[in-house]
């Protein structure tokens, strides 16, 4: 089995005086693309986000490639090495263009090699005639999709997703999953993707780990969830009768 | 309508004239007034911006205790009024004082620092205010794309940049149309510290109609201006 590509040991975070993360433990492996699934409430984003270094944790380590976040890597070259993509698009002003080419710019990549990887990417993203589009003049399909190819262009060694696509309706939804699940297989990177829809998860997941009150109670593939959930708790969850 | 009233509306028809006049000729001793007003007032509240703006950013974003003071005082400078802004920095610079050595009074950097003072707060606030309308997540949004410290201010502040506009419209227009402490600190010496708001008030008391209207006019038409120009750069950036 693959060394872990990022691992977490004993991570757990206190937010606003309440345990919201209990010590836990969590690894994704190269080309891995692993799902956090539970209900409202559960610490889904909490996790996600203690494993991006977006928050203080409490107890534990986040190693990326064997080094330790704090000790041998400082939060920014971390931050450097990894995208996040959220459930809104958090654009800024500007053209689709600026704001998929905006991290390559903050690392101060040339224009011609910026240039052409944001033209790779959003054609990848089938959004390439939108972008010289303002983003106040595009659909939230298309500002989620921008927002993807924003995370995408960097090239991450590991890609966060917290519930991406939960603020769009159906259709535009189902299509973007599908895709998203499409260019997932292509790229094989290590993904971390936060939802509250299983059967998104499932689609879109080689692993699929179940949180709920701020502890996994199961880490699997989705079909192996969906076929033995570990407690009837697990099968409560996602939906299925123990 | 009598004769007196006739005179009267005749006086400041005369007057509206002769400030015209007084303009398009390009008569010295106005021109060197507004000069110098301009010099005072843009150079004071681009010294707020330069200070106010990231000070704004650190309070909106810092949690400590205390910052509720901070704000209060920041939001009740908005009402700081001229004339004590004008008295405390008038002590602070008199030859005995503590900032006497500095050999400021009566000089365009005292009614400069005045000026500053009465528009940093108006700066901080609204630079406050316009951050806490953006989406909190918008920093975690920097910090994913890698953005440093620096580039996460330089980017904030390009995200606020409609707001600051209005920032540097409300901190230039509330200290270019002040008297109080640009007399006090300025002593409306010509060529150096008359300003339009000091020579308005010393024309009106020697009952130079005229060349006030003119100064009056002038005020008007600068503030409209500027206001007018940072409005057209506000609504143009809008649509993008």
């Amino acid at each position: 089995m693959n060394e872990a590509l990022l691992q977490a040991s004993g991570i757990s975070v206190y937010r606003n005086g309440r345990l919201t993360l209990q010590p836990t433990d969590f690894a994704v492996r190269a080309g891995e693309v692993v799902g956090i699934y539970g209900p409202n409430g559960a610490g889904k984003s909490t996790l996600l986000q203690a494993l991006a270094g977006f928050l203080p944790l409490s107890s534990g380590t986040i190693t990326l490639r064997g080094q330790v976040l704090g000790r041998d890597l400082t939060p920014f070259s971390y931050h450097r090495r990894i995208a996040a993509m959220f459930q809104e698009p958090l654009l800024l002003r500007g053209t689709v263009a600026y704001n998929v080419a905006l991290g390559l710019a903050l690392r101060r990549i040339g224009k011609a090699d910026r240039k052409a990887r944001v033209q790779a990417v959003l054609e990848q993203l089938k959004i390439d005639h939108l972008a010289d589009r303002p983003i106040g003049m595009i659909s939230g399909g298309e500002a989620q999709r921008t927002s993807l190819a924003r995370a995408l262009v960097l090239d991450p060694e590991v890609l966060f997703l917290d519930e991406p696509f939960a603020a769009l309706d159906q259709p535009t939804r189902r299509r973007l999953v599908r895709e998203f699940a499409e260019l997932l297989r292509g790229r094989r990177m290590a993904t971390v993707f936060v939802s509250h829809d299983f059967a998104e998860a499932a689609a879109l997941c080689s692993r699929c780990a179940i949180l709920d009150a701020g502890a996994i109670l199961q880490d699997e593939p989705p079909t192996r969830v969906l076929e033995r959930p570990g407690t009837s708790r697990v099968a409560e969850i996602i939906g299925i009768e123990a | 309508m009598g004769t007196g009233s006739w005179d009267y509306w005749a006086e400041i028809g005369q007057g509206f004239m002769e400030a015209a006049l007084l303009l398009v000729t390009g008569d010295p001793e106005t021109w060197a007034v507004i000069r110098q007003s301009l010099l005072i007032s843009v150079t004071a509240t681009l010294a707020s911006m330069a200070v106010g703006v990231p000070l704004g950013v650190w309070l909106a974003s810092a949690k400590f205790r205390g910052r509720g003071v901070l704000l209060a005082i920041c939001n009740t400078g908005f009402g700081l009024p001229p004339v004590v802004v004008g008295l405390i920095l008038s002590i602070l610079l008199l030859r005995h004082g503590p900032l006497g050595a500095l050999n400021l009074r009566f000089t365009p950097s005292a009614m400069m620092i005045g000026q500053f003072i009465l528009s940093l707060p108006i700066i901080i606030g609204l630079t406050v205010v316009a951050l806490q309308q953006l989406n909190p997540k918008l920093r975690l949004q920097m910090m994913a794309l890698g953005a440093s410290r620096g580039q996460t201010l330089w980017l904030l502040c390009r995200e606020i940049r409609l707001p600051l506009l209005v920032a540097y419209m409300a901190g230039f227009g509330a200290v270019v149309s002040e008297v109080g402490a640009s007399q006090m600190l300025g002593g409306n010496l010509p060529g150096t510290t008359r300003v339009l708001t000091t020579a308005i008030v010393m024309e009106t008391g020697m009952g130079h109609y005229d060349r006030a209207m003119a100064y009056g006019i002038v005020l008007l038409l600068l503030v409209g201006l500027v206001v007018g120009l940072l409005t057209w750069a506000q609504q143009s950036d809008g649509h993008r």
